[in-house]
């Protein structure tokens, strides 16, 4: 066991601090609102490498393992970027995945924008995808069918191609229809569900690392804060009420960022368990980052609400950004079926119809009272 | 980066476990979780007296040719097989302490006794008054020619019934601001004066409050100087604090055990108990990556502190909290979940307290 970031993946992540501490300033952040989107960002940010280094090199990526992405990911994270990084960077791996290298022209230098719908299609429909505002290539699981949509006729650089649907992050999220533009289908059957579940994992991973750096620049905006406010002739840091509430957080956060890093290696190694660790790296890192959020927040007194303070706009997405993915509920669920081994349901339509009469219900429990023994 | 475990010992393990099956008497376990006591003297006095308690201890100290892996290995499997060694973890730790703080002379004695098995040392350092604020202690140590005296009161001095010293903080001056004043000593637990009464506790494992009435100690029992205790102290909490191991559990956790009870075969609401698994699955998860980076964060400089707690600690902070958020309301009939042959999840395992 070796915990320690390499020579490479250092300067990876150095590079990339700059990077967004440069082009994504809190300015730029609160201009780009209430879209979410700023163009000429994206196009640096393409400069960079980074929106296809993820890529196989022989489709023109860069190659990065899952580890690279995920620093790049922290530092988008933590400068709260107005780009879609982590969609562009699941989608595309979804595209290469399926051999679809045609579609994947233009993604590398900013140019066309792939996203990826974290629900599948329902009544042709494609709900609240994200970066559906700004996507021009949107791919998404309809039954058991892989697809990707591509828009037609948009001028480049004209995003957003359409309105995007208000919400609490400012991100551009919006409907799809299937037919807003030409359908293409990219596998089917199981392996269509495969191909899909992985990106939506590798989704959950990189959204785990820009929490966790949102984590951390919404902690150093707490703690400068209470290091500044005077409150009955001290700093108000000085209470322990407040630094208790700050150590629980930086201990938790240490956790997640921990966990982020095993899920990664966990993908990059080909371990068997990277996408249960994807998903607990993402619920995990989801409460952490919004505890953080809250907390720092609430430590700024009055002021955390008003908009003039910039810690609003990391509670905002803290609380905003997993959402994309639904019920944070249904995804637990999911990850208990992960990690343990699902309970041996026989008809389960039947038992669920079973289930909803009363009398079913208790004729049942008495069965198996007398079957195990303990009536 | 790499997270995967390289097992260190798993040479040695199939050996280990041999020993075990070849040596522990399997109703140890049940004895101490009977009494509370963790600390069994037999066992004690096997491994001591095979020599695995000096393996990579300094020769001149009593030190033996033992591989010191293989040691590690074994106390692994001890725990693993349900047995607790408290005796032996707090005799380590001031043994450790020993070496930094002790003189010569002491080295020889304590330390050589400590490997042989003669010495078990406990910890004196809470009193009913001070647990946390450490050196706020009041037991009086006062100088009477050759000797102390020793006056005051400790509290959970835990394997004290069972164990032949304890080494103690005490105040030796008044005088000066309170980390200045303090003195530690090794007391024989035998002394006229010692008084041991038994505390049970909630979770089964017995501690004790121990009273000390003018015990009377020669001065070669102080460790370090004469109002230098803090520094000695300083010493003996950071390998107190910094101790991982013990953890390698074999079988099942407890988050896995209520997921598996959760299934059918129990007539119990079985969503609610596997959905609220899956967070401690990933707590258990976390914690093992902390305990696993807490050395590479001590190396790399940063001081060992609470917030690294042992790896067998972690688990079970997970793994309880597991079994208070996971437990339906209601399972069969029977008031708890072990008693009823379909729920096979153990109201309390057999390596907790």
């Amino acid at each position: 066991m070796d915990l320690s970031l390499g020579e490479d993946q250092l300067t990876l992540r150095a590079a990339f601090a700059d990077f967004f501490d440069k082009e994504s300033t809190v300015e730029r952040v609160r201009a780009a609102e209430p879209l979410g989107f700023d163009q000429e960002l994206w196009i640096k940010l393409a400069g960079t490498g980074a929106i296809a280094m993820g890529l196989p090199e022989d489709v023109g990526g860069g190659g990065a393992s899952n580890l690279d992405l995920v620093l790049v990911a922290e530092q988008y994270g933590r400068r709260i970027a107005p780009v879609p990084f982590i969609e562009a960077a699941a989608a595309g791996h979804v595209l290469a995945a399926a051999g679809a290298v045609d579609l994947l022209g233009g993604v590398a230098d900013g140019s066309t924008l792939p996203t990826i719908a974290l629900s599948p299609a329902r009544d042709g429909r494609l709900r609240l995808v994200p970066a559906g505002a700004v996507a021009d290539i949107v791919v998404a699981l309809d039954g058991d069918r892989l697809i990707a949509i591509r828009r037609q006729g948009d001028q480049p650089g004209a995003r957003p191609h359409v309105e995007s649907s208000p919400n609490f992050a400012s991100s551009p999220l919006a409907d799809w229809r299937l037919d807003d533009g030409d359908l293409i289908e990219l596998a089917s059957g199981p392996q269509a569900v495969r191909l899909y579940q992985d990106g939506v994992s590798l989704w959950q991973l990189l959204m785990a690392a820009a929490l966790g750096g949102l984590r951390s620049a919404a902690l150093e905006l707490g703690v400068s804060y209470v290091k500044a406010r005077k409150a009955f002739g001290v700093i108000i840091g000085s209470f322990q009420a407040i630094q208790h509430r700050l150590a629980d957080v930086v201990v938790a956060g240490d956790g997640a960022q921990l966990l982020v890093y095993e899920a990664a290696w966990a993908r990059d190694a080909g371990q068997p368990e990277a996408a249960a660790l994807a998903s607990m790296a993402f619920l995990f890192g989801a409460d952490c980052a919004f505890r953080t959020a809250r907390e720092c927040l609430q430590f700024h007194g009055g002021y955390g609400f008003t908009l003039e303070y910039d810690i609003q706009l990391y509670f905002r997405r803290a609380k905003a950004w997993p959402l994309a993915l639904g019920d944070s509920r249904r995804e637990y669920q999911r990850l208990a079926d992960l990690v343990y081994p699902k309970p041996e349901t026989t008809g389960k339509t039947a038992t669920s119809r079973k289930l909803r009469s009363r009398d079913g219900l208790l004729r049942r429990r008495q069965a198996r009272r007398v079957s195990s023994g303990c009536a | 980066m790499d997270f995967s475990e390289d097992d260190r010992l798993a040479e040695y393990r199939q050996d280990a476990r041999d020993w075990v099956a070849e040596y522990v008497d399997p109703q140890w376990a049940e004895q101490q979780r009977v009494s509370g006591s963790y600390h069994t003297p037999e066992l004690h006095s096997l491994v001591a007296g095979q020599g695995w308690l000096g393996a990579g201890w300094p020769a001149e100290y009593g030190g033996t040719a033992n591989d010191p892996d293989m040691a590690a290995a074994l106390f692994e499997e001890i725990d693993a097989a349900g047995l607790h060694m408290d005796g032996w973890a707090t005799t380590k730790m001031i043994s450790q302490t020993l070496l930094h703080a002790a003189t010569e002379e002491q080295k020889r004695e304590f330390i050589g006794g400590a490997l042989r098995g003669e010495i078990v040392i406990v910890l004196g350092y809470t009193e009913p008054d001070s647990g946390s604020d450490v050196a706020a202690a009041k037991t009086r140590s006062e100088r009477d020619g050759e000797e102390w005296l020793i006056n005051g009161q400790k509290m959970f001095t835990s394997t004290a019934h069972r164990g032949t010293h304890v080494f103690m903080l005490t105040r030796s001056n008044t005088e000066v601001p309170k980390h200045k004043g303090l003195t530690t000593f090794l007391v024989p637990l035998g002394s006229p004066g010692v008084e041991i009464r038994p505390i049970y506790t909630l979770g089964g494992q017995r501690t004790n409050a121990t009273f000390y009435s003018d015990v009377r100690v020669p001065d070669s029992a102080r460790i370090g100087p004469v109002d230098g205790g803090w520094g000695v102290m300083h010493v003996a909490l950071v390998f107190e604090r910094s101790g991982t191991g013990g953890g390698r559990r074999s079988g099942p956790t407890l988050s896995e055990r209520v997921a598996t009870w959760a299934q059918p075969g129990c007539p119990a609401p079985r969503a609610r108990p596997r959905s609220c698994s899956a967070p401690r699955a990933r707590s258990v998860s976390t914690g093992t990556c902390w305990t696993s980076s807490a050395p590479r964060r001590c190396s790399a400089g940063r001081r060992a502190t609470r917030r690294w707690l042992p790896r067998s600690r972690r688990r079970s902070v997970a793994e309880w909290s597991a079994l208070s958020t996971a437990a339906p309301r209601r399972s069969c009939g029977r008031s708890s979940p072990s008693a009823c042959s379909a729920c096979p999840v153990p109201v309390r395992r057999a390596d907790q307290p």
